[in-house]
């Protein structure tokens, strides 16, 4: 298990290490270069710029010198937003990004398991069919549509809840019922085929046979095993979060990292588009990473070599 | 020797119905017609089938007989919804006060006929005047107006005093008559709704039809949609098919390749692609197809891994067939069902994406429309014209749950294991 532990976290590395360096080939061959949309600059002083921000040298220094800049946590200042690093800026955004998305996570496990386990006990009836429906209309309906949706009935028609910002908690509700809807209707669909997987199992029969309650057998013999499968769904349930951020946070106005990325990316904030981007990606292996580590810790049936 | 003697009754000939017995008494179906037969009697599949064709047909077809283009913009006509509240202004002409005030005559059954004459535009006492056929026309906001400021004033007020309840207060606003619509000075009540016949799903903000902009919208998400998945099947097949077939080291880096591309968060890397290279249909397509024919490789890697020990491949190499051949002609078509499945459930993925970056900002450019770049445009408006977002959400929802629907279908369909 060691062993696995250890290949997992090189991998990872080495994934890290192709996702800074593809972000940086890709953002060498954007045509043009931040300065040429400016007023025509006179050779010396395009020189002198050149050799502020280090265009200058030969690529494969810039290269270094953009590995190492990142390694230390230097993601270099921003392009248009003068005087404010990209640190600083994906810093004040993170806090909101990340609360939406933690209450998301636990809305969306909680909710899906439970709707899953629901729709899986009562195969074929009213309830099933109900937790189906639904988790076929989530998984169809795009997230930008479910948002402006919301923000019509809800705070337009209804007043219940106000439309933009993040002053209360009233102001999360949309963010995260909207960010959760794809993730909520996939997972009650695993959860539920994985319970109707394991409720055939020989080991269900003999805890009834035992005569166990009901609930015991539930909680305690088919929601263990079938709830294995459900964490390996954790990675990519982050990475659509992730995604689903960026527009639900410009439908909602919440000022976070998915706005900024979404906003630099239409003012060709280069810097910040490469820090973001680079940001987030490994944000999200090293999330998926601990996941898999959790994963392997979990389930004593598989050996890794 | 006995047993070499033959009864003559042996050469007698057989009854009709002995003869009958060896017979296959229902025609012999072959994979795809027993698949088709299944999906068939599948009643979800078949209306998902049924509505993609419309879906294709119409985003096909109806740009050619339609009678405005696209990005055909009429700047009078701009915003204006599907159902129309008209005033009567006497002598059976009717006009409609659209959400900006400008009064528009229309005929009693809805079509819009012109804007009309501004006379003035009193900011201060937010009322217009129109002249329409020698009478006045004079549409008066100021009551909403004065709503309205009441309500902003409230709501500072809320900031500091959590007591002022602003969701009543808003609803209040709600209710307010947005203007008042008088003739000659006789205040007149809107007569009937009517629905807009020469815009039926109304106009956006530059006066576009939005009708042939989501028929429009169908034609670039479906195009993206199928070319993506195009490309996806070839490089998928090309990938795979070589992966599986060699085996060993070969497949062992080429899945490692894989390993290290699906780690990767794709849509974030779709983006960048996308603001490297210039913006434009060509370009969603490559960045989609370059990050997405992952899942096709795998598939087909795992068919041709499962396939290329049985018979029928030795029967093909003995026979001198080339590695294309055998890839194309003899591994291929045994595997369409997977593969099948597989491409129904990419192209709404590929519509996703595109919808996705065209929402962000980041899609084909105006004045070309898709679903997402549709929506993205309506957001601005949502509260005041609530229709414009309507329109391409409803088609972009449907499409995809027919393909997702269709995509189930077939999966049902095509899976060997359910046959019997």
């Amino acid at each position: 298990m060691g062993r696995y532990i250890f290949k997992r976290v090189v991998s990872a590395i080495v994934t890290i290490w192709f996702i800074m360096t593809l972000t940086f080939v890709l953002m060498m061959n954007i045509p043009g270069d931040p300065f040429t949309e400016d007023k025509v600059l006179s050779p010396e002083i395009k020189q002198a710029v050149y050799a502020k921000y280090g265009l200058d040298k030969p690529v494969f220094e810039q290269y270094i010198t953009y590995m190492t800049n990142y390694m230390t946590g230097d993601f270099g200042v921003s392009f248009k937003k003068v005087g404010l690093t990209t640190k600083e800026i994906i810093l004040s955004g993170f806090p909101y990004s990340l609360k939406i998305g933690a209450w998301a996570s636990l809305f969306i496990i909680v909710g899906g398991v439970a709707m899953g386990v629901a729709a899986a006990l009562r195969q074929n009836r009213l309830t099933d069919r109900g937790v189906m429906i639904l988790s076929t209309l989530g998984a169809t309906i795009p997230s930008f549509v479910l948002a402006s949706v919301f923000l019509y009935v809800f705070s337009k028609q209804l007043g219940w809840v106000p439309s933009f910002g993040v002053g209360t908690w009233k102001h999360y509700i949309g963010p995260i019922l909207c960010i959760s809807a794809f993730n909520l209707a996939f997972l009650a669909r695993l959860t539920r085929t994985s319970v109707l997987e394991v409720l055939q199992q020989d080991y269900i029969r003999t805890a009834r046979a035992k005569g166990l309650s009901e609930f015991t057998v539930v909680g305690k013999h088919v929601l263990r095993n079938a709830l294995i499968p459900v964490i390996t769904y954790i990675g990519p349930m982050i990475a659509t979060i992730l995604t689903g951020s960026f527009v639900i946070e410009k439908v909602f106005g919440i000022p976070g990292i998915g706005q900024l990325f979404t906003s630099s990316i239409l003012n060709r904030d280069y810097t910040l588009i490469m820090g973001i981007t680079v940001f987030f990606a490994v944000f999200l292996v090293v999330l998926v990473l601990i996941v898999d580590i959790i994963y392997v810790l979990i389930d004593p049936r598989i050996k890794y070599d | 020797m006995d047993h070499n003697k033959i009864d003559s009754d042996m050469w007698k000939a057989l009854d009709e119905e002995e003869k009958d017995a060896e017979k296959v008494a229902r025609p012999s179906l072959t994979y795809m017609q027993d698949a088709w037969r299944r999906l068939r009697k599948n009643k979800v599949a078949v209306v998902s089938l049924v509505g993609i064709i419309l879906i294709i047909l119409s985003a096909v077809f109806v740009p050619f007989v339609w009678h405005i283009g696209y990005s055909e913009q009429v700047l009078d006509f701009s915003n204006i919804p599907p159902v129309l509240d008209i005033y009567n202004v006497g002598d059976d002409k009717y006009i409609y006060v659209t959400k900006e005030y400008k009064a528009i005559q229309v005929d009693a059954d809805g079509t819009l006929l012109k804007k009309c004459t501004v006379l003035k535009e009193d900011v201060n006492n937010r009322t217009c005047l129109y002249e329409l056929d020698g009478s006045q026309i004079t549409v008066d906001y100021s009551l909403y107006f004065k709503a309205k400021s009441k309500y902003a004033d409230l709501e500072r007020r809320a900031q500091n005093d959590p007591s002022i309840n602003l969701g009543e207060a808003l609803h209040e606003l709600e209710s307010t008559k947005k203007c008042e619509v008088s003739v000659d000075g006789r205040v007149v009540e809107p007569e009937k709704q009517v629905r807009n016949k020469t815009y039926i799903m109304g106009t956006d903000y530059l006066g576009r039809d939005l009708f042939i902009r989501v028929i429009h919208g169908a034609r670039i998400s479906l195009l993206v949609g199928f070319a993506a998945a195009l490309v996806n099947f070839v490089i998928g097949v090309f990938y795979g098919g070589i992966s599986g077939y060699f085996g060993g080291r070969v497949d062992n880096v080429m899945m490692r390749i894989c390993d290290t591309i699906d780690s990767i968060p794709t849509t974030l890397y779709v983006i960048l692609f996308m603001v490297v290279l210039e913006a434009g249909l060509g370009t969603i397509i490559l960045a989609l197809s370059i990050t997405y024919w992952v899942g096709m490789a795998r598939i087909v890697r795992g068919q041709v891994l499962a396939m290329k020990e049985q018979e029928f491949v030795l029967a093909a190499l003995s026979l001198g067939a080339s590695l294309p051949r055998i890839l194309g002609r003899h591994l291929v078509p045994n595997m369409m069902g997977p593969i099948m499945v597989a491409i129904t459930m990419q192209i709404p993925n590929a519509i996703f994406t595109e919808a996705f970056l065209s929402f962000v900002g980041l899609g084909i450019s105006a004045p070309m429309a898709s679903w997402g770049s549709l929506c993205n445009d309506a957001l601005g408006g949502l509260f005041t014209y609530p229709y414009q977002l309507f329109f391409p959400a409803i088609a972009i929802s449907v499409t995809m749950l027919a393909f997702n629907l269709l995509g189930d279908g077939l999966r049902d369909a095509l899976d060997p294991k359910q046959r019997k």
